[in-house]
């Protein structure tokens, strides 16, 4: 699956048992209604299709989209100023001919 | 095109069950035995009277509290009897596919009638204003049959705080199946 199948049943369970709860609540069912029981099994379903569909959020095997800019130090704002020196100061002990 | 089926095969199911469910079929309401009773609710502009003959159908919109006039008898044409018989009875609430007693009683009496008046007054944690709620009554009296009815009411008001509670709450729960069609990273 794609997406978060438990999120997706924990979740979809409560939205069908919130849901048919307000139905009730509303007027639109009866309380001794077989809805109320369907509901947070549809919810269920509902969540794990969800999960398996997975039609929100990017997938991550999809290249990153073309419209970025490619890397350039060159042409970022302040590449022009002096960096401080982090290599090592020269050893003249180990410069060639220098042995005595 | 995957996705398209996936919707379409849900939106079908969803459909088909909830057509299915929604549908209540109306009955008779007295269910067993021959009989009768009724409740007057003087207090009621209209509708007054709670009928056991009353289509299951017909919702009765009872108010919170009343005192109701009953009056009921094991039949037409019953009369008391020499000796004292002994009688059991009780109120059920239907929930679905099952059902939880909220009332019972049970003696002997020579009597096969009763009438009388009673008063309720129902807490304040009950939302009003809500769905058909399906009450079910019986009465054994021994050696003289059972008797059973089924009555449908709503109560009176508006469900106010409670629906608007359960309404978030459905937002939230539908916010997180949402939520769980979001690819992982």
């Amino acid at each position: 699956m794609k997406g978060r199948p438990i999120l997706g049943a924990v979740s979809g369970f409560f939205f069908g048992l919130f849901l048919g709860i307000t139905l009730f609540l509303v007027g639109v069912i009866p309380l001794h209604s077989d809805a109320l029981i369907a509901l947070p099994i549809i919810g269920v379903v509902l969540g794990l299709v969800m999960a398996w569909w997975a039609p929100f959020g990017k997938s991550p095997d999809e290249p990153p989209p073309a419209t970025s800019a490619p890397p350039d130090s060159m042409d970022e704002p302040g590449s022009d100023e002096p960096q401080p020196d982090t290599s090592p100061p020269p050893d003249s002990m180990d410069e060639p001919g220098s042995a005595d | 095109m995957q996705r398209r089926a996936a919707a379409v095969l849900l939106f079908g199911m969803l459909t088909v069950l909830l057509v299915g469910l929604l549908a209540i079929p109306a009955s008779a309401e007295i269910t067993q035995g021959s009989c009768q009773g009724s409740a007057t609710f003087p207090e009621k502009a209209t509708d007054k009277v709670l009928d056991a003959a009353r289509p299951r159908s017909l919702v009765f919109e009872a108010p919170t509290g009343a005192t109701v006039n009953y009056t009921g008898n094991l039949g037409p044409g019953a009369s008391a009897s020499d000796d004292p018989v002994p009688f059991v009875g009780g109120v059920s609430l239907q929930l679905p596919r099952t059902s939880i007693p909220i009332a019972s009683w049970e003696g002997e009496t020579e009597e096969f009638s009763d009438s009388g008046t009673y008063t309720y007054e129902l807490p304040a944690g009950i939302p009003a204003g809500t769905g058909d709620i399906e009450v079910s009554a019986w009465h054994n009296h021994t050696g003289y049959g059972n008797c059973a009815a089924v009555v449908s009411v709503s109560i009176a008001g508006s469900p106010g705080v409670a629906a608007a509670v359960a309404g978030g709450l459905t937002a939230l729960a539908g916010a997180g199946t949402l939520a769980a069609g979001r690819k992982k990273p």
